[in-house]
């Protein structure tokens, strides 16, 4: 038993129904500490170069880190390679499961193979088994949860589980946990599909691991706790406790960096109408947590009346603003209504809110006409069409099943000079934030155009798995929360990590996510050759409101782009050198590296 | 508001005379679990396991909606009335209301008369941690936290949401006391959506 590490992975090949274990090498684990970045070495380890992602070979790498389970880290990730990119795929997300697992006694599982009809896997403490899914294949995700903890009559098993986007293998597909902590973004949820996966349940009861430090490990929890009750946290969260995520609605747009009609304007007079302050006004019944964590960031709303009256949902920021006012869709309830109907039926709503916005565009220029919409009038703002093309897309049907597949598949196949407005990078939409703000974070970000993993910052908080929105929480005395989950951490594992060892450590992380998406063809991909560009209307000037005269020009992003690659020791190609990932210690990496071509 | 018929003996809600509870304002709750981690943390040192806890946060749907569940001190006390032992392991303190466990004599899970009972009539707060903590795992109230010895629970200190007041009743404030958690998840649900009680949670397709 090592110190905050359960000290083993679960390993279970669906095609012959094996389960096994394999334990966590602690040389490597100080190395690649846990979560994200030892999830991505296993998967460099354990699967050829160029397979395809579908395929059996694939593995779904449900990983912790040494803190995950704790007050503010509460969290755990989920690493293979995207259908949607055919690169690194990675999401991260919060809520029970990721202590859960820890109690059960394994740091991770790791999925391999295919099942050959629907089953679900059940994890209690040692006992592990492949159950039949049949009677859950097509049901909604909660729906699904709650039939798996009858089924098992264990009101307090942890569920993650797909729903019919999975199934029908969207490439936007993600996998839920307990109805709304998602793992959105390259398409586990298609992965997961595609191994006819329909859940994971999981009931630990042997508690957290053992720790180092005992004594400073529960004084820095429960101060931490206590502390946020006090006046100056309670300030401090009070954005989050109060409006959650959405409170970027009208902050965002208030300084231009809002994104509204398929990223065309930063600013709309007409944002307060699904802001948050009147959301929470109007629809607003919970909030809620993840495990450990006072700072109450997730906010759940019920429709009260009107054609989506009885829906309930819980809107975020990235995946609302994709949804809706990208679409010029500005209506709070049917904000509500998309939401929702992407968390039960298991779809990203950041990713396929993209497509959308993308495909009304497309509409306007004349590009997709009526017919080869099946009949759907998407014009700007159209709630209900918009509603119907995302449960076409869901299911598959007519101009879903083209859809379905993402930017990167389906572009080629669209032409006319659709790719200069499909705002993606890699096959991977964007957030929540206009690129003259983001820079060229979208471009060079290792899984495509999200909002986040770009930096070496990110690589850390999702391997250790500590929480970047539960950050203002720290003991009294602490600088910053940042400060706390490296004390932490430390506490734990008994480790002394500074935080220029963090910051190696980090850099390490990006790099080596970087070498995979080398190793897996990254050059050749999209054209042109070099996968890391905006497209054309990423450039534009903004014309509205408090956006108006922002822009980022391609002059500027290339200089950036530049700068970026040569701070992290990248060529100018964005291929690490072979210095660099000597100096990371990533050696193993260069023999794969080489036989690409990368260098040559 | 009426009880669910589950319930085949109703509780007496308020007793007479003086008399102090755990009043969880449902509505309030998170889910964080922090009750549970401070609840573990009181009354077995420095471990995290929510499974010794006495107050346990049911996740129920439509939700996920937080139900803390945890012994409500009924007056009437039946659990008390299952345990086979004499003299009783499981005891009913009538000057700290609240219900006492004789770690030593217990019989375990495998008796598990008190927590059948409780499970029956009331809200199934009662649970067993074989082997190394196998007697009844019940709420005392965190007796002996307060200054002088009295009862002070550590979840109504930890919790930022001040889901639970530790007081007298006012006068009928909780309307589903001592309720299994599917009932109040029910009765909640019945309140946020209308018709709809927990099982039809997924939403409707828009008509095609």
């Amino acid at each position: 038993m090592v110190n905050g590490y359960a000290g083993r992975y679960l390993d279970v090949n669906l095609t012959d129904n094996s389960v096994k274990t394999f334990p966590v090498d602690m040389n490597l684990a100080q190395k690649m500490i846990g979560g994200l970045t030892y999830g991505l070495y296993l998967l460099w380890k354990k699967t050829k170069p160029g397979m395809n992602p579908l395929s059996q070979e694939n593995l779904l790498i449900f990983s912790t880190g040494p803190i995950s389970g704790l007050v503010g880290t509460s969290r755990g990730t989920v690493v293979f390679k995207s259908p949607l990119t055919d690169l690194i795929g990675h999401s991260e997300s919060g809520g029970h499961w990721s202590s859960e697992l820890k109690f059960a006694g394994y740091d991770g599982i790791v999925l391999s193979g295919k099942a050959e009809k629907p089953v679900y896997l059940n994890v209690k403490d040692d006992h592990v088994e492949i159950r039949d899914a049949k009677n859950l294949w097509g049901k909604p995700t909660s729906q699904t949860e709650q039939d798996i903890k009858e089924e098992l009559n264990d009101p307090f098993a942890q569920v993650v589980s797909i729903g019919p986007a999975g199934e029908h293998l969207c490439g936007e597909a993600c996998i839920i946990h307990a109805g709304f902590h998602a793992f959105a973004r390259t398409g586990g949820g298609c992965v997961m599909g595609s191994k006819n996966l329909k859940a994971i349940a999981i009931r630990g009861t042997k508690g957290f691991p053992t720790v180092a430090d005992p004594e400073k490990c529960s004084g820095l929890l429960s101060s931490t706790a206590t502390y946020a009750k006090s006046d100056t946290m309670r300030n401090s969260l009070w954005g989050m406790t109060t409006f959650g995520t959405q409170s970027s609605q009208v902050g965002s747009a208030d300084i231009g960096r809002g994104i509204f009609k398929n990223f065309e304007e930063g600013d709309n007079a007409k944002v307060t109408q699904i802001g948050s302050p009147r959301q929470m006004r109007r629809n607003r019944v919970l909030d809620s947590s993840c495990f450990l964590c006072p700072t109450a960031c997730l906010h759940q709303g019920v429709v009260r009346s009107g054609q989506f009256a009885g829906t309930y949902g819980q809107a975020d920021w990235d995946s609302s603003a994709n949804l809706t006012q990208q679409c010029m869709m500005l209506d709070p309830d049917g904000l509500l209504y998309l939401n929702a109907l992407c968390d039960d039926y298991g779809i990203d709503a950041e990713g396929v809110g993209g497509v959308m916005a993308w495909t009304m565009e497309c509409y306007e220029k004349g590009i997709f006409t009526k017919k080869d919409l099946d009949g759907l009038d998407l014009t700007w703002g159209n709630l209900n069409a918009e509603a119907k093309l995302l449960w076409k897309i869901i299911h598959r049907e007519g101009i879903g099943n083209l859809l379905a597949d993402g930017f990167k598949h389906f572009l080629p196949r669209v032409g006319k000079g659709s790719e200069k407005f499909a705002m993606q990078c890699k096959g991977v939409g964007f957030g929540g934030y206009q690129p003259w703000l983001f820079r060229e974070r979208y471009a060079v970000n290792n899984i495509g155009g999200h909002h986040n993993f770009d930096s070496q910052s990110s690589y850390v908080s999702d391997s250790l798995l500590y929480c970047i929105f539960a950050g203002r929480l720290m003991p009294e005395g602490f600088k910053s929360g940042v400060d706390y989950y490296y004390a932490l951490f430390n506490a734990v594992t008994g480790w002394n990590f500074s935080a220029e060892d963090f910051e190696k450590f980090g850099l390490m992380g990006l790099t080596l996510g970087r070498a995979y998406n080398i190793r897996e063809g990254y050059g050749g991909v999209m054209p042109p050759s070099n996968a890391d560009i905006y497209p054309e209307k990423a450039h534009h000037a903004l014309t509205y409101g408090k956006g108006k005269d922002k822009e980022y020009t391609r002059e500027t992003f290339l200089a950036d782009r530049a700068q970026y690659y040569s701070s992290l020791g990248f060529d100018e190609k964005g291929v690490p050198t072979k210095e660099t990932l000597k100096k990371h210690g990533l050696d193993f990496t260069i023999q794969d590296l080489e036989k690409t071509g990368a260098w040559s | 508001m009426s009880s669910p018929k589950r319930l085949e003996r109703q509780p007496i809600f308020p007793p007479p005379g003086p008399w102090k509870y755990l009043n969880p304002i449902y509505e309030r709750c998170t889910g964080c679990r922090l009750c549970e981690y401070a609840c573990v943390k009181y009354h077995y040192g420095n471990v995290v396991n929510p499974e010794l806890s006495r107050v346990r946060v049911h996740l129920m749907y439509p939700g996920p909606m937080a139900i803390p569940i945890q012994c409500a001190s009924c007056r009437d006390h039946p659990c008390t009335e299952a345990c086979p032992v004499k003299p009783q392991v499981i005891t009913y303190d009538e000057n700290k209301f609240i219900i006492k466990v004789d770690k030593e004599r217990c019989l375990g899970y495998k008796c598990g008369k008190c927590a059948e009972t409780c499970k029956k009539e009331r809200s199934g707060a009662i649970h067993f941690y074989p082997p190394n903590h196998d007697y009844a795992i019940v709420c005392d109230q965190c007796d002996g936290a307060g200054p002088n010895g009295e009862p002070d629970p550590q979840c109504a200190k930890i919790c930022r949401f001040n889901v639970f007041f530790y007081s007298s009743p006012a006068g009928g404030e909780n309307g589903r006391y001592a309720w299994p958690a599917e009932a109040i998840a029910q009765d909640l649900a019945e309140r946020y959506k209308p018709g709809t009680a927990r099982r039809k949670v997924a939403v409707l397709p828009p008509e095609l």
